[in-house]
């Protein structure tokens, strides 16, 4: 049988071993580190991505919804919040004859109810197809035709049990493509064309359910929301306060503005995440080098030892520097793994929670991420063992083996 | 090899004080010599010995093995000077208690890659004359002190050194454990390797071929007559 050769790798890892309590103490300090690090930023990287998806999303300049609605609006696209209210169908004629309007839709909202005759409580938006310039094009990224009568597109967050289909009102409609994630409410919605909408309606009606748009003939005269696109070069405020001037009982909503009060939030978080990482990252290196400091002054007789069987000053640095390498990629490690067992699996939870769109970073940035964790942390720990090392240089075998016994 | 130290002296600073730890150490040996070192607690004993280990430098004179001196040399040069030329047997428990009696043995031969590495059979051979073989996998804390000043003695030996420095080898050992360290001694002094031995015992000194007595702290003065040394 070959033996193994003792080399500076073999001996750290043995130390590490067999000094079990130190290497868990100060594993601990690097995992809760490192979880911190990974934790806090998949957390901050959700929510910019989450702003980012607002932003694409929205597509419409202006929104105008019934008044006193306007709340329930910013629930509905950032929180997934189900909700409808309505108003006469009238406003697109008003409205599209102001100056300056280069497109203009309207959406009208359902929702399905959490009894038995439908598989969960989503928000349902119908679409206008030749008009709408909103949920068209982000649909296509998925569904390269228009969407057909019967059939819906889910968000990312909807569960469809049987793969194919979403029972709603005890009727059956095919899914005709399932969304990626955006953070948003949208996530939550299904998405129909106003021929489904209208089916949906009448099964509704017929097993007793009413809404506020009143009675089945009136569909065609109530929508719930205008979305309204500006032409390039024109002010959007100066178009909104003309809208305002120009109609009664509306909310006119700026989308800059929805998504402003998401950054805002975003840049508050922001700057708390990185002070609170900044102290972290200084409360860490400062205990990390008393551990090892610490150690260092138990292990005194054990390197004054190495030094008497002919170990150079190097090598001995080149021993505690891997100690503390080994360290920081196993806490690195372990760090990362209990964060991801938090931020992961809970992160529609945790999306929730913080009532701000969020959305995961894809696997190559969480991937890259990973990579940056791993190396910040094991910075962190090399740096702090330098002054351990230091030590050694400076002090004389003789002295350091003294100051051992 | 040759030894020479010529007129060494080392001084230490405590309390912003310098106290000369040793002055005035003239000393030659030659291969097959077994020198004894006696002397009272801080005269200076293990500081000789770290001297010649080339673990501090002299504050005055020169240590010269066979006519070299390594003062100044870089920390490389002495580090792998003493791996493969110089053997020590520190005072009390000196093993490495990460690693299992074989490991510490053979961790010397293991640090630098030279021609001479030992092998298996040569280390089982080494254990066996120290009587040591049986504890291959045990670990120092599961030895007995005499055990533990055999397995240390086998480590310094494993590189087959020129010199080899034992500060107080049979310290707290009995009888039995004391005779069989010293006949090993003798016997690797006979095939060569210059021994030197500090002790308080003046009974062991009788294994040595001659004897060095360190007097009155920073005045330091040798004498070769073991009967004078009271």
């Amino acid at each position: 049988m070959r033996e193994r050769k003792i080399t500076i790798w073999n001996l750290a890892v043995m130390n590490l071993r067999k000094k079990t309590c130190q290497t868990i103490a100060t594993l601990a300090v690097i995992t809760i580190f490192a979880a911190s690090v990974f934790g806090g930023g998949i957390l901050f990287l959700s929510l910019e991505n989450g702003l980012n998806s607002v932003k694409e999303r929205l597509g419409a300049d202006i929104i105008l919804v019934p008044e006193d609605t306007e709340e329930e609006m910013k629930a509905i696209l950032l929180q997934g919040n189900t909700s409808y209210f309505y108003m006469s169908k009238d406003m697109i004629d008003k409205v599209q004859k102001i100056e300056g309007i280069d497109e203009i839709t309207y959406q009208y909202f359902f929702a399905s109810a959490g009894s038995a005759c439908c598989d969960m409580p989503v928000e349902i938006i119908g679409f206008e197809p030749d008009t709408d310039f909103v949920i068209q094009p982000w649909i296509q990224e998925k569904l390269k035709e228009k969407i057909a009568d019967d059939s819906v597109v889910v968000g990312g967050d909807i569960q469809v049990s049987n793969g194919h289909s979403i029972r709603i009102y005890n009727q059956e409609y095919e899914v005709a493509a399932k969304m990626d994630k955006t953070g948003t409410g949208m996530d939550q919605t299904v998405f129909v064309n106003m021929n489904t909408l209208k089916h949906m309606r009448q099964a509704a009606t017929k097993q007793g359910f009413r809404f506020l748009s009143g009675e089945e003939e009136d569909l065609d005269k109530q929508i719930s929301a205008v979305m309204i696109r500006v032409s390039d070069k024109q002010n959007i405020s100066r178009i909104a306060m003309e809208i305002k001037q120009k109609t009664k009982n509306v909310e006119v909503m700026i989308s800059e503005k929805i998504v402003s009060s998401v950054s805002d939030s975003l840049s508050f978080i922001a700057t708390v995440v990185k002070y609170v990482l900044f102290v972290l990252i200084a409360m860490v290196l400062a205990a990390l080098s008393v551990i090892y400091i610490l150690q260092m002054g138990q292990r005194k007789k054990e390197i004054a030892l190495l030094r008497m069987m002919g170990m150079s000053k190097s090598k001995i640095g080149r021993m505690l520097v891997t100690e503390a390498m080994l360290q920081g990629i196993l806490g690195a490690a372990l760090g990362i793994m209990i964060a991801s067992v938090f931020v992961f699996p809970f992160n529609v939870y945790i999306g929730d929670m913080i009532g701000q769109p969020y959305v995961q970073p894809g696997s190559l940035t969480t991937l890259l991420y990973i990579l940056g964790t791993i190396v910040l942390v094991t910075g962190a720990s090399l740096i702090s063992v330098s002054f351990s090392v230091a030590q050694i240089y400076k002090k004389e075998t003789y002295q350091t083996m003294r100051e051992g016994e | 090899m040759n030894l020479t130290l010529k007129d060494v002296g080392k001084k230490y600073t405590r309390n912003q004080t310098d106290f000369w730890a040793l002055r005035h150490v003239n000393l030659s040996a030659k291969t097959g010599d077994f020198i004894s070192i006696v002397g009272k607690s801080g005269s200076g004993k293990s500081t000789l010995l770290n001297l010649i280990a080339g673990m501090i430098s002299p504050t005055e004179g020169e240590v010269l093995y066979d006519e070299i001196s390594y003062i100044g040399a870089p920390d490389k040069i002495i580090s792998k000077f003493r791996n493969q030329k110089i053997g020590y047997v520190a005072q009390g428990q000196s093993l490495l208690s990460n690693l299992t009696v074989w490991d510490n043995i053979r961790f010397p031969n293991q640090l630098y890659d030279s021609e001479k590495k030992v092998s298996a059979k040569e280390l089982e051979e080494l254990m066996d004359k120290l009587g040591i073989r049986d504890l291959k996998t045990s670990y120092p804390e599961q030895l007995s002190g005499g055990e533990m000043r055999r397995v240390a003695i086998a480590r310094a030996l494993v590189n087959s050194p020129d010199i080899l420095l034992a500060d107080e080898p049979t310290g707290d050992l009995d009888e039995e454990n004391t005779r069989i360290i010293l006949e090993i001694f003798k016997e690797l002094a006979k095939k060569g390797t210059i021994i030197f031995m500090v002790t308080h015992d003046k009974e062991t000194v009788a294994y040595s071929t001659s004897a060095y007595a360190i007097l009155d702290g920073n005045m330091t003065k040798f004498v070769k007559n073991i009967d004078n040394m009271e």
